[in-house]
């Protein structure tokens, strides 16, 4: 028994580096961060004022608006696309949609700095299309700016709809074709298949992919770092310059707003996993 | 039938135009001469890899994410193995625990992780602010959700705690168990993770830029701040970059459909296993606890 | 002398009691059977004697030797798992010689070749797990347990995960195995036909307790109660005071009575043979039949109680549903509990 419980001791000591790093670079930094978010700018009066500040400050309710606004429609318009891109996927030989589920997955590692500066030679001031479009005479662009939020969301876009089909994509293999045959058998039709069943099923995976995204785009900051600096008003980039610019740092402020975001994020991912509870449950 | 098929035929088909383009139209910047007005470059040149593969700095930037990388997915894998070994075998009552301390990640994004970091750290007794190794250390965390959730699986795909216990019974102690034949049979279940968080930590900017940013100047940063200069040269880097992500992950994916291949693995849809393995970074979340 | 003992053996997990205060001993080259339902602590009793568990009370001996604390590679005994776990990273010879080599034994390639011999697997020594059949794996497994020659081996379910036909003829081969070697063996399982067949003595188990063990007659034959009666032989299970009103007597004692499906008789109405004075004999009507290869499965009705009988398969001797016969149950089968 001693003998036991002694090499317990022995085991528990490889476990001290796990517990340094998570402590170190995990927990402690969190907790870090919640604690200063309570603190005056000074650093030692302890106030809730930070809060206050953010939800008093047009500025900066701009920001998580903007924040919101751009993950929403990037969000909603990728699902929609992959929901319909997917199901059209389906529709190929296995050999082929192991072939553009290999590219969608290619393309998702395309993000951040390298996209955004795609974007920036394809149709920034100097871009290729902007040049060609304007001495082809076509005006459709001319009023677009990449460096705007249209351009944001259109970047966002881009990045999002591969990640929304691999999501997608496996649900689709969850509606079994015997439930198409046992529908059409029992006098349904193609609409009542997929408004009965077929859109019920996918509903969970649709949702959960769309929270999934949305925290995608509100934690997203190389991308908008990249293509719009400090001069646009988002959420991520204003963090980053309260604790890490050159100028008027306000790391307390930071912190609060970093909090701020933190908890939506959680939020998003927690409402996904109680989808995905859904969806196991059901197909359980 | 047939009309529905082409439709589905254009639908995709634009998908991949759309996805392709971008990357595309930054190869063919990446190499053309003179491209001012027309659909395709007027010329080709490789002038602007050849400058790129004289540049030191890119090469001093290269190394760097090298050296991150190399340090702290290293670390992850010599801390993580025996500590999930452990808990997984020993202390299965912390397995919740384990879990939870290394899905949290998940949640964090890096810009808030950055924030708690330089609290954290400034004027710390542990003065490792804006040097690589808070960096290593961050990224050890960024990882963490990968390389758990890879290392686990394996372990219960061989059924470690169970191949130990016999390797006991025939007189082996804990150590040469571990390494006769638990290591042994996980190598390939690791090697994905571990290239997956290599590919991760190649594309990480926002860590890297606010905890250290030009003090040490990873391959990110240097493309960040040449994205105003030569468009060219920048191109040819992101190409670069972007060919050795690729790399990585058409490694990956050729690993996983061995792995599928392999008789003792169970028949799955071939596809679907290999998504998600493949991105299991954004999608831990729609798997759930795979518990 | 006894060659295995266990000795007032007690585990809890939390508050739950798993193995309660249990006392066996075994002959040098018994085999024994641990019998029980999923649940009733046989595999934990195994995987103590193991040393994969701890136990909170008691000892265990082999040989004369207290092994209580010894960690697994010290006891000198070799167990087979439900699921083999080969290693899959060895081919069958390396796996049988693992153990070999661990206690860095001489002579390793002729003792495997022997053992691969024994159980029949002769050229497959370059094949890997994931190539051999679930049989061929649990010979591995077995010849990976024999070959470091313990003093005891230790099979957890080991042909559970096999179809029934291969389960059968590793049975044999099994037990085969075991009187060659004359080794001392545990073997765990669920299965009371499997238990029936293989052991010397058999030990079953229910909820942390071993409520019986004897030969296998003695417990098919005599269960002590109405648990190994149910559990071993399907047995028919009355209360006491609804038995009596079923055969009209008063002078039964005991609290429940059990009686073997095989022991009754079913007669058409009307015909008189048996002695009633060692037989009771009761009017019923078929509530359903079915048929399990050689035997027929009766499912009889008398006076608002049922119960089954089985019967052997002679031609066209089926009674169908609807129809009233006679039961006759002879007295001496009855159990009293």
């Amino acid at each position: 028994m001693r003998k036991i419980k002694k090499q317990k001791i022995y085991l528990l000591a490889l476990l001290l580096p796990f517990i340094l790093f998570v402590i170190g670079f995990e927990i402690g930094p969190l907790a870090a961060m919640i604690k200063n978010s309570f603190y005056a700018d000074d650093g030692i009066q302890v106030t809730i004022n930070q809060y206050l500040t953010i939800f008093k400050s047009d500025f900066y309710m701009k920001a998580i608006q903007n924040s919101l606004v751009i993950s929403l429609i990037s969000a909603v318009i990728s699902v929609i696309t992959a929901v319909i891109a997917a199901y059209s996927i389906t529709k190929f030989s296995q050999k082929i949609q192991n072939r553009l589920l290999m590219i969608t997955n290619m393309t998702s590692n395309f993000e951040g700095i390298p996209l955004s500066f795609s974007y920036i030679i394809l149709l920034g001031n100097n871009g290729l299309f902007t040049l060609l479009f304007a001495k082809m005479g076509l005006d459709v662009f001319a009023d677009f700016n990449l460096y705007s939020w249209t351009g944001l969301i259109l970047v966002y876009i881009y990045f999002q709809i591969p990640l929304a089909v691999m999501l997608i994509y496996p649900s689709y293999q969850g509606i079994k074709k015997q439930w198409k045959e046992a529908s059409s058998l029992l006098g349904g039709s193609k609409f009542s298949f997929w408004h009965r069943i077929g859109i019920p099923v996918l509903l969970p995976s649709i949702v959960g992919t769309f929270s999934i995204l949305f925290a995608n785009a509100m934690g997203a900051y190389a991308t908008a770092y990249a293509l719009v600096g400090s001069n646009y008003n988002l959420l991520s980039l204003q963090i980053a310059s309260l604790v890490a610019s050159d100028v008027a740092l306000k790391p307390q402020l930071g912190s609060a707003m970093g909090v701020l975001l933190a908890v939506t994020m959680i939020g998003a991912l927690w409402f996904n996993e109680q989808m995905m509870r859904r969806i196991r449950r059901d197909l359980r | 039938m047939k009309s529905l098929l082409s439709f589905h035929k254009a639908l995709v088909g634009l998908l991949v135009i759309y996805l392709l383009i971008p990357l595309i139209g930054t190869f063919l910047f990446s190499i053309a001469g003179k491209w001012d007005h027309t659909i395709l470059p007027e010329s080709y040149t490789m002038k602007w890899y050849i400058e790129l593969f004289q540049d030191e700095r890119f090469f001093d930037a290269f190394q760097r994410t090298l050296f991150l990388i190399v340090m702290s997915v290293g670390l992850s894998i010599v801390i993580m193995l025996p500590t999930i070994f452990i808990i997984t075998v020993y202390f299965s009552k912390w397995e919740r625990l384990l879990q939870a301390a290394a899905m949290l990640p998940y949640g964090i994004p890096p810009i808030v992780g950055a924030v708690g970091l330089i609290k954290l750290y400034s004027n710390s007794l542990i003065p490792i602010a804006g040097t690589p190794w808070i960096l290593i250390g961050a990224y050890f965390i960024t990882i963490l959700p990968f390389m758990y959730q890879g290392i686990r699986n394996s372990l219960r795909t061989i059924n470690a705690v169970q191949l130990v216990d016999a390797a006991e019974l025939l007189g082996a102690t804990k150590f040469q168990a571990f390494r006769t034949v638990v290591f042994p049979n996980i190598i390939s279940g690791i090697l994905v993770s571990t290239l997956l968080s290599v590919a991760l930590l190649f594309s990480e900017f926002a860590l890297a830029n606010l905890l250290v940013g030009g003090r040490f100047e990873t391959l990110q940063i240097f493309l960040a701040d040449k994205l105003n200069s030569s468009g060219h040269l920048t191109s040819a880097i992101v190409i670069t970059y972007y060919s050795v992500i690729l790399l990585l992950t058409g490694t990956v994916l050729k690993l996983t459909f061995k792995n599928e291949k392999n008789p003792a693995g169970k028949k799955k849809n071939r596809v679907l296993s290999l998504l998600r393995k493949q991105s299991r970074d954004k999608k831990f979340a729609l798997e759930g606890e795979n518990s | 002398m006894s060659y295995v003992t266990i000795d007032q053996v007690t585990k809890k997990y939390e508050n739950q009691v798993v193995l309660n205060d249990i006392s066996i001993t075994l002959n040098k080259g018994e085999f024994a059977t641990l019998l029980g339902q999923s649940g009733c602590g046989k595999s934990t009793l195994l995987r103590s004697i193991a040393g994969l568990e701890d136990v909170d009370a008691g000892r265990i001996l082999i040989d004369g030797k207290d092994i209580t604390n010894l960690s697994p590679r010290q006891r000198e005994v070799g167990m087979v798992f439900q699921s083999y776990a080969l290693f899959p990273n060895m081919n069958v010879f390396d796996n049988i010689a693992y153990g070999l080599k661990m206690k860095k034994v001489k002579n390793i390639k002729s003792k495997v070749a022997k053992m691969i011999e024994m159980v029949d697997l002769a050229g497959k020594e370059e094949s890997y797990p994931h190539q051999l059949s679930g049989g061929q794996q649990q010979r591995v497994a077995l010849a990976r347990a024999l070959v470091i020659e313990p003093k005891v081996l230790l099979l957890d379910e080991p042909l559970s995960a096999l179809d029934a036909k291969i389960r059968k003829s590793l049975q044999k081969e099994l037990k085969r195995i075991q009187k060659e070697l004359n080794i001392t063996t545990i073997f765990v399982t669920h299965d009371q036909e499997e238990a029936m067949t293989m052991s010397d003595r058999i030990f079953v188990m229910n909820k942390g307790n071993v409520v019986q063990s004897g030969s296998p007659t003695e417990i098919y034959t005599t269960p002590v109660n109405t648990f190994v009666a149910n559990f071993i032989g399907n047995y028919n299970v009355f209360k006491m005071d609804t038995f009596r009103k079923l055969v009209r007597s008063t002078e039964l004692k005991g609290d429940e009575v059990a009686f073997r499906p095989e022991v009754l008789k079913l007669l058409p109405i009307g015909e008189e043979s048996q002695d009633l004075q060692e037989n009771w004999r009761l009017k019923g009507i078929i509530k359903d039949v079915s048929m399990t290869g050689n035997i027929l499965r009766y499912e009889v009705e008398s006076e608002d109680f049922s119960f089954h009988v089985d019967d052997l398969h002679h031609r066209g001797a089926i009674f169908d549903q609807g129809t009233h016969i006679q039961i006759i149950l002879p007295k001496k089968e009855c159990l009293f509990l």
